[in-house]
């Protein structure tokens, strides 16, 4: 007879995939995933109704790729989670099981009551670098409307806006510096991915079209003039040397644990090569818990959180950037155990946010710089969610408002601010290196 | 959507470079980088993985000089390929003004063409662009493998996968050799800019 987990393995394998990407084949999969768990459930209700959820999530995220609402992208893992924990569980009573069962399909409706509503149109935005930007202009939100909810909204995109803009700012600056009365100024890099700020209030946007039968004999001549051979003090063999960009070579390694580095993988750029393995990372875990916990927040799974970052710092004793987002996670963590009802989806999200990128951060093996833009963004959020709290303990008027902020204040002074000096010193100390050494090269 | 300053007589460009992982999207920067560095006066910007694959984006700024007055800058980017960066392939492709698909011309890359293809035609989608209407041109690279005895495609094979349908121009050539780097960017740059004509005059 087969064991639960080994029954769900195959939907399991199909969510993760769509997790990792939409695609025809993972939505197949997933169908087919859950026909054949139907019939194996023939009769078990709160088990055909999980099904029924995943379903129809998927169907409509099949249809929808990647126009498909977020939430109901993330929907799909808690609602298995939820499955998985009624298939495989086998202390938890039926009662129990049953009302979990509840909870999710109550998320689900409230899903679908969401996307009932005529989505908003977002107009072309400046890009802001922070949560906590987000979180100062949505403050005065109108009545009925959620300033979280729009944060969250958005929550994706931000991220990547705001480690891109960082990073991108960051590297065309040292650039810059380092080039002293040899080039050129550079021209202000436009914020990303939109070049709308940088044109400039006088700026008109300009819908382009293709045109297939028409010439602009001023265009071609000055691209004729600008890309000809004369002039130029140009041969291959500086084309294939070695570039002077920023390559992995010239960033420093981070100590990434268990990870090791397929350096005989690296072939010559745009040479034919095998493809990479990706390198596993043990989060599942961490994942697991952290995903269930929006499925069904509870004491048990606050305690497995606390007990697998535990297990994770002893694992990674030496490793500052693990440990520090550790130390934000488990925060998050204890703030959610004593005041679940304070600031719950924020924090929620945050945790899922904080999680992704210390997930990213390891799965990529980001350079230096990157690292550094992910912490400052990460310990930024945090300053924020932990504002925002108080704030919120304090207008609820809670008599416990100010312990818990104290106690974290104190637990941030002990454990996460060691880490997080630990993180910058190091990480400044290396930008500074690298800094000079671009300064000696030119 | 390009974007005119009137009032400083300047008109930005966005073209992205997008394609399948290894197709060497980088690799057309990097030549065009080289060749006129005289030319371009500002450094290009790329951000690695350690295993040298473009993590977020390549950046290159380039000035090409005046149309009718008006100072013509053109940003370069490119995508990271790698599959499981779609959220970032999305948001470079934000406001973008024209598109060079660099496609692998290796057999064995035929079906990652082709998904990334369907992919960059869905991520425009979402930025309510449309394939069929902006200006694209497809480079066929890698045409130096086949001197090393590595099967590739036809251009027959390519045309039918990739071109049958947007018939667009495209070039066949080797961003590692230089061979149609600059044709395919002129190209583009030149079909941006006569969809950008009447703003000029």
């Amino acid at each position: 007879m087969m064991h639960g987990a080994e029954i769900i393995k195959e939907l399991k394998a199909a969510i993760l995939a769509i997790e990792w990407e939409i695609t025809d084949e993972a939505m197949d999969n997933l169908t087919r995933a859950i026909e054949s768990l139907q019939k194996r459930w023939a009769g078990k209700k709160p088990l055909l109704v999980c099904l029924q959820v995943l379903g129809t999530l998927g169907q409509y995220i099949k249809k929808s790729r990647e126009r498909a609402h977020q939430d109901a992208i993330n929907l799909l893992p808690v609602v298995f989670a939820t499955l998985e924990t009624v298939v495989t569980d086998d202390v938890m009573d039926n009662g129990r099981k049953i009302v979990l069962v509840r909870e999710t399909v109550e998320k689900y409706n409230r899903l679908k009551t969401e996307l009932a509503k005529p989505r908003k149109t977002v107009a072309r935005e400046v890009f802001h670098s922070s949560v906590a930007e987000r979180v100062r202009e949505a403050a005065p939100a109108a009545p009925g409307k959620s300033p979280i909810r729009d944060i969250l909204d958005q929550k994706e995109d931000q991220a990547v806006d705001g480690a891109f803009n960082a990073i991108f700012q960051e590297m065309v600056g040292d650039d810059r510096r380092g080039a002293p009365g040899q080039k050129a100024p550079a021209p202000v890099p436009p914020a990303m991915p939109s070049a709308a700020p940088q044109a400039g209030p006088d700026a008109k946007e300009v819908v382009l079209a293709r045109v297939d039968d028409e010439e602009f004999p001023e265009a071609d001549s000055l691209l004729d003039d600008f890309f000809s051979e004369s002039g130029l003090d140009f041969s291959m063999a500086e084309v294939k040397a070695e570039p002077v960009m920023r390559a992995a070579e010239e960033t420093v390694e981070v100590d990434l644990g268990r990870i090791e580095v397929k350096r005989e993988d690296v072939a010559e750029r745009g040479r034919p090569v095998s493809e990479v393995e990706e390198e596993e990372v043990s989060l599942v875990k961490l994942e697991r818990i952290i995903h269930a916990m929006r499925a069904a927040l509870g004491k048990s799974l606050l305690t497995d959180l606390a007990e697998e970052i535990a297990s994770l710092r002893s694992q990674y004793p030496n490793h500052l950037s693990v440990l520090l987002f550790l130390e934000f996670i488990a925060s998050l963590g204890r703030h959610l155990d004593e005041h679940g009802d304070v600031a719950r989806d924020l924090s929620l999200n945050m945790l899922e946010t904080f999680y992704d990128r210390l997930s990213h951060a390891l799965f990529t093996m980001q350079p230096q710089k990157n690292l550094l833009a992910s912490h400052l963004d990460t310990i930024n959020d945090y300053v924020t969610w932990q504002a925002l709290v108080a704030g919120e303990l304090a207008e609820a008027r809670t008599v416990a408002a100010p312990a818990p902020v104290q106690e974290m204040a104190e637990e941030m002074s002990a454990g996460m601010l060691a880490a997080v000096r630990g993180v910058v010193q190091r990480e400044v100390a290396e930008l500074r290196r690298e800094l000079l050494q671009l300064i000696k090269q030119r | 959507m390009g974007f005119i300053n009137v009032k400083k007589k300047e008109v930005q460009i966005k073209i992205v470079y997008y394609g399948p992982g290894r197709g060497g999207k980088t690799t057309n920067l990097d030549y065009i980088n080289k060749k006129y560095k005289q030319r371009i006066k500002t450094e290009m910007v790329s951000i690695k993985t350690h295993g040298d694959r473009t993590l977020f984006f390549d950046f290159l700024p380039v000035d090409i000089g005046k149309i009718h007055g008006f100072d013509i800058k053109i940003q370069l980017y490119t995508v990271p390929g790698q599959v499981k960066y779609n959220a970032t392939r999305k948001l470079v492709l934000k406001g973008v003004d024209g598109i060079v698909f660099v496609a692998d011309l290796q057999r064995e890359r035929r079906d990652s063409n082709i998904k990334s293809l369907e992919q960059m035609k869905e991520n425009l989608l979402t930025h309510n662009k449309d394939a069929f209407k902006i200006p694209l041109v497809l480079q066929y690279n890698k045409i130096d493998l086949k001197d090393q005895g590595i099967p590739l495609l036809s251009v027959e094979e390519m045309e039918q996968d990739l071109n049958s349908e947007l018939k667009v121009p495209y070039f066949v050539g080797s961003a590692l050799t230089g061979d149609s780097v600059v044709e395919t960017l002129k190209k583009i740059i030149s079909m941006t800019l006569i969809s950008f004509r009447k703003e000029l005059q």
